[in-house]
């Protein structure tokens, strides 16, 4: 495990990680303030608003992990500076697989803590983190080792859309979201999420060398 | 002589240029200077040898013994430096350190550390240092430097690394390739890659010339300068000295050129002067004969 979180940082230094603990921190932060205003305030608008928009950001969190593995990808890319510094390192391949692994390893355990944490208030919530950012990463994995990251988008915006659909699919009028108890379409897109990231994981890992020989120039 | 770099057949094909060196043998203990114009393959063979890229055919001996660019053995003594955005742009120097420390075990973070100072440049205790892209392209080449430097190894790969100094640091670099050389008592050697080869002519033992992804001459500079030489003379002589003379230029009233100093009497003779060239006269003597050829 050693070695494979020495490798991580190989890639990412200090500078990655400062930052991405930072973004993560400000988001809870918000995520907070947004949840104080909803419980303080009595105003059925800014209720309603807070609850389509919690969901989003709560699952924004573990996106910003997936900030130091894009830079993975992005470092397997020849227009991107330190590509010549990474591939002029000794066993570059075996350590940008390790890498991969790393940092998917973190932002599952990122994804289960807080969607575990999120448990505790609102387990409807806590599925769709578990849903939207185990597939979004999935996504991340599978597209991320090609040479143009442009068909990463279409995917990611179907899970985005997806999301909303749900929400919009199981929240009856007159209940709160946040206090509803979680229903099999629920469980089933977690599961979905979570398969996804898998399968995303697997493959990526499995062509992390090879991808990294290839010719890029 | 031994070799530190010994390629056969070696060539990389690219869609619309291709680098084909047939022989080359860079020799041991010395600073061996790649010289050629921009586009000249320079870059594409420090990568190909370094294995940043992979050479389309050929085979290439390290160290008299290694075979395989890949080899971790093989890359532990290797330092290679890139001639822009060799880091990534949000990197600072503790970045670079941290990196580097765990990638390989020949990184002395102290001497980093040093050499940082030394170079002006911020170091891992500098508090706020920049990151690399808010430093200049001379201070991301110095920053680069210090960090290749830093490390113990037998043979330096510096692609154009005088091209965004100052006049100044570009001088300490050169002391500073000099020392490498001497602390390595003939087992460490330079190859460095250069499109003006004046700034850096005092560093240079070994000269490779380059156009269009051929290899035009090699040898040991002093060896060059024997071989060849720089005649001039009055334009009047011009038509009958033009034949003898490799490259040339000629104005209203005189004519210079380079030569191969069998040709000197017969230039004498003809009533031009002929003196030793200076490594830059020699590559733009050859550059300017390669491309009239090409």
């Amino acid at each position: 495990m050693r070695k494979y979180i020495r490798d991580f940082r190989i890639f990412t230094g200090k500078t990655t990680l400062i930052t991405t603990l930072w973004s993560v921190l400000a988001v809870i932060a918000l995520f907070v303030g947004i949840l104080a205003v909803h419980t303080l305030t009595d105003s059925e608008t800014i209720k309603g608003f807070c609850e389509g928009f919690l969901p989003m950001f709560c699952s924004l969190i573990p996106i910003i992990g997936y900030i130091p593995c894009n830079m993975l990808f992005n470092y397997n890319r020849a227009v991107n500076p330190g590509y010549k510094y990474f591939h002029s390192l000794p066993d570059s391949p075996k350590r940008f697989r390790r890498a991969i692994a790393t940092s998917n390893f973190f932002t599952a355990a990122i994804v289960l803590i807080w969607a575990g944490a999120l448990w505790l208030w609102s387990p409807v919530i806590s599925l769709f983190v578990v849903f939207m950012g185990l597939s979004l990463k999935g996504v991340q994995n599978i597209f991320g080792h090609a040479r143009s990251a442009i068909g990463m988008t279409v995917p990611m915006m179907v899970i985005i859309f997806a999301m909303g659909f749900l929400i919009g699919f199981i929240s009856p009028d007159s209940e709160s979201l946040f206090y509803m108890s979680p229903d099999g379409i629920l469980y089933a897109a977690a599961a979905a999420g979570t398969a996804v990231f898998v399968i995303g994981t697997i493959y990526s890992v499995a062509v992390a060398e090879k991808k990294w020989q290839r010719e890029n120039d | 002589m031994d070799s530190i770099i010994s390629a056969k057949g070696f060539t990389k094909k690219y869609s619309k240029f291709t680098l084909d060196v047939p022989e080359l043998d860079i020799p041991k203990g010395f600073a061996t200077a790649l010289i050629g114009a921009n586009g000249a393959g320079k870059t594409t063979l420090i990568d190909a040898l370094c294995g940043i890229i992979h050479a389309t055919s050929g085979e290439v001996t390290y160290f008299g013994k290694y075979k395989d660019i890949d080899s971790p053995e093989l890359r532990e003594k290797i330092g290679y430096c890139a001639s822009s955005g060799f880091f990534p742009q949000a990197w600072r120097a503790k970045d670079i350190a941290i990196s580097m420390e765990i990638a390989y075990d020949s990184f002395d973070r102290k001497k980093f550390e040093k050499l940082c100072g030394q170079m002006e440049v911020d170091t891992e205790l500098t508090k706020k240092a920049r990151p690399m892209y808010k430093q200049s392209d001379g201070n991301r080449m110095r920053t680069s430097l210090a960090a290749v430097f830093a490390r113990d190894t037998e043979l330096m790969v510096l692609d154009e690394p005088g091209s965004s100094l100052d006049p100044l640091m570009r001088d300490r670099l050169c002391d500073r390739m000099r020392e490498y050389l001497d602390e390595g008592e003939g087992e460490k050697s330079i190859i460095f890659s250069t499109h003006n080869i004046a700034d850096m002519e005092n560093a240079a033992d070994y000269a490779v010339f380059m156009d269009a992804g051929k290899i035009i001459e090699q040898g040991f500079v002093e060896d060059l300068k024997e071989k060849y030489i720089i005649a001039r003379g009055e334009a009047e002589d011009y038509n009958d000295a033009k034949e003898l003379l490799i490259s040339h230029n000629c104005n209203k009233t005189a004519f210079d050129g380079l030569a191969l100093s069998e040709n000197r009497e017969k230039l004498t003779e003809l009533g031009a002067a002929c003196e030793r060239p200076t490594l830059q006269q020699l590559s733009i003597g050859l550059l300017k004969y390669a491309e009239e050829i090409r």
